[in-house]
């Protein structure tokens, strides 16, 4: 079912629709928020947060093809918000790691590919260092398989954009953490 | 297809590892890569690359599955109608819970979820008159309020009586006596030197003797005033007694679950905890555990907000201008966005309705420092939501505010409350002056035309003039100073 379809259904008041549209969507949403802020922990909140007015505010889309660009715009709105009032806005993207609830906890990570925690923290600083458009694009990808096409849809650039950018992160973290990689 | 050269292929790399070439690209760079040995070595790298960043960053997905579920349960929460019972309020409140077992295991072990405040309510079992008290027995502690029915006994041999409606107000319990609450129940008692003693619901109280209440099994706050410390007690199965005793002006909160540990949560001043084994003394946010005898101690700086849900209808029995009310709608708002059980402290502001309306108003009409710019945009967020109707030249007066955020939400609230929009959208709101400032003069005048009609603030708020509402006009703008 499409999002169109979910955003009507949920309009309708199906509350399954509106469940699953969250549920689609909590992935790509905090790769946007990790993309804009870094912290994990905050992060997962802003999201929250946005899925919240997302589904809130599910009648004022004027266009429901469109809910991925509007929810990424909300969770940018709110990233923003944070940003500019919090102190905290400049937490390492690395220091995730001293977070008991980081996903990207050690003990997710196979041992035989990252074999510490100096390595992990490597990894992710690199990413923290990427510009912003090349980390939202590598975060919405891992974080959520989105293919090319759909990443573009919500980026609202071409599938090109998409393949350069994917590229170009690879490229540069390549670069960083030769080390790291064959 | 035309034979590609290296710099090509390598611009299809990415596509290939991610899957996103199509059959005959696909077929054109793996033919390349088998006569290519760099090609090779590149793709082979930016496969060992992709295999490291799946392995890493791979795992989130499971986090965002939680993430999506709070966000859902927020948004049913807010639902305006099919408002879950009180009973599903509370099995939800359950799911939650697992989702941040750190937090809410205070939650669960101490606090119920708020419910909205009750009218006292016929009993449920056949009213039976109760002997007046033995007047040779001294009073422990007599009954303030009760949400519902309550239930005494003269003795420990005496069967449950349920406490006539007309008499719950002042009822008396004198030594040697018990009390007990139902579902749904909260209670509120004051002992003889100005202790006060709050019971949640499905709670039970002995009474054994002046200055000692003991708890025998729910959920109990208890506060002691200026020179007169007071000393509880409990006693859970097989288990050795624990005493804790609110020093002088000191808050603590106690849970005594059937099938959980009993725990003793101190919420200000100092109350020390002894058992046969041991002794502590604990200061404000410091959990204790009596087990076996034995009692570790911890530090938490939000269970106390976790704990404390229940009482919130209570809070509101002091009115609009209830210090205590104040000072939770202040931590709440200060640990929304901070603590990873936010959204339920989000929601305890909106379940204190048009009581938690004023203490946050005035957060924001007195907090300007960019520093807690967000802060102030959630309280008006929440805010724009729970305005009660007497609040609309207060709101007047914001839509003048600089920040964009709280002046939008200030339209917003007043359209809730009047259907009125002065022919602004919330977008106009957050833009220059000149698209809004017709409408602070379309504003006024509707409040020149209706406020004769619009009632007044309850007692305790002070009343507001007649004067067309300014920033600098508001009476709950100068009542603040």
């Amino acid at each position: 079912m499409t999002d169109a379809e979910l955003v009507c259904l949920a309009r309708g008041g199906q509350r399954a629709a509106t469940e699953q549209l969250a549920r689609r969507w909590s992935a790509r949403v905090l790769a946007v928020c990790c993309a804009r802020i870094g912290c994990r922990s905050a992060a997962e909140d802003l999201a929250q947060e946005t899925l919240f007015r997302g589904l809130r505010g599910l009648a004022t889309l004027d266009n429901p093809d469109k809910f991925g660009p509007w929810l990424r715009g909300i969770a940018i709105r709110v990233c923003g918000d944070w940003l500019r009032s919090r102190a905290t806005a400049d937490i390492p993207f690395s220091r995730l790691g001293d977070d008991s609830l980081d996903p990207l906890d050690r003990a997710e990570t196979p041992p035989e590919r990252i074999e510490d925690e100096d390595s992990r923290r490597r990894l992710l600083d690199e990413i923290h260092a990427l510009p912003e458009d090349l980390r939202e694009v590598i975060l919405l990808h891992y974080f959520d398989d989105l293919t090319y096409d759909d990443a573009a849809e919500l980026l609202g650039v071409s599938r090109a954009t998409v393949n350069s950018r994917l590229a170009k992160a690879r490229e540069l973290m390549a670069r960083k953490l030769a080390s790291l990689v064959r | 297809m035309m034979p590609m050269d290296c710099e090509q292929i390598r611009e299809q790399l990415n596509a290939l590892v991610d899957g996103q070439l199509d059959a005959a690209l696909r077929a054109g760079v793996e033919s390349h890569l088998s006569e290519c040995a760099d090609c090779r070595t590149a793709r082979d790298t930016l496969e060992s690359l992709d295999g490291v960043l799946v392995q890493a960053l791979g795992a989130v997905r499971r986090q965002s599955t939680a993430v999506a579920d709070r966000a859902v349960a927020r948004w049913q929460a807010e639902l305006p109608v099919a408002r879950p019972s009180r009973f599903e309020m509370r099995d939800a409140a359950r799911s939650l819970a697992a989702a941040a077992v750190g937090f809410l295991l205070a939650a669960l072990l101490f606090g119920q979820r708020p419910r909205p405040q009750q009218p006292v309510i016929g009993p449920t079992v056949t009213e039976t008159p109760i002997a007046a008290s033995e007047p040779t027995k001294p009073t422990v502690a007599r009954v303030v309020l009760a949400t519902g029915p309550l239930f005494f006994k003269p003795n420990a041999a005496s069967d449950w009586e349920t406490v006539p409606q007309s008499r719950i107000a002042n009822f008396t319990c004198p030594s040697e006596s018990g009390l007990r609450t139902e579902a749904a129940t909260l209670c509120e008692l004051v002992t003889p030197d100005g202790g006060h003693v709050r019971l949640n619901e499905k709670t039970e109280i002995a009474l054994p003797s002046v200055d000692e209440i003991a708890l025998v099994g729910g959920q109990l706050w208890c506060q002691s005033v200026k020179g007169s410390p007071l000393r509880m007690t409990a006693a859970q199965p097989a288990a050795t007694e624990t005493t804790w005793t609110c020093a002088t002006e000191s808050e603590s909160l106690a849970s005594l679950p059937p099938d959980g540990a009993f725990r003793i949560l101190a919420v200000s001043g100092v109350v020390d905890v002894a058992t046969e084994r041991g002794q502590q003394s604990l200061t404000s946010g410091m959990a204790c555990s009596p087990t076996a005898g034995e009692l570790s101690v911890r530090q938490s700086s939000d269970e106390f907000l976790l704990a404390s849900r229940w009482m919130q209808p209570l809070m509101t029995r002091e009115g609009h201008n209830s210090p205590e009310l104040s000072r939770r709608v202040d931590a709440l708002l200060a640990r929304i966005g901070r603590a990873k059980v936010s959204f339920l402290f989000e929601q305890d502001l909106r379940n204190l309705g048009e009581y938690g309306a004023l203490p946050l108003l005035r957060y924001v009409q007195t907090a300007k420092a960019d520093a807690e710019r967000e802060r102030r945009q959630t309280a008006m967020q929440i805010l724009s939501d729970t305005a009660p109707i007497w609040m609309v030249p207060d709101l007047i007066a914001l839509l003048e505010d600089a920040d964009a955020f709280i002046r939008s939400s200030a339209a917003g609230a007043l359209t809730r409350l009047t259907r009125e929009t002065q022919g602004l959208t919330a977008e106009d709101w957050q833009s220059d002056r000149s698209r809004w400032a017709a409408g602070i003069t379309g504003w006024q005048a509707w409040w020149t035309q209706h406020s004769v009609s619009c009632p007044l603030p309850p007692a305790g708020v002070p009343p507001r003039d007649n004067a067309t509402p300014s920033p600098n006009s508001s009476p709950l703008l100068k009542a603040r100073n």
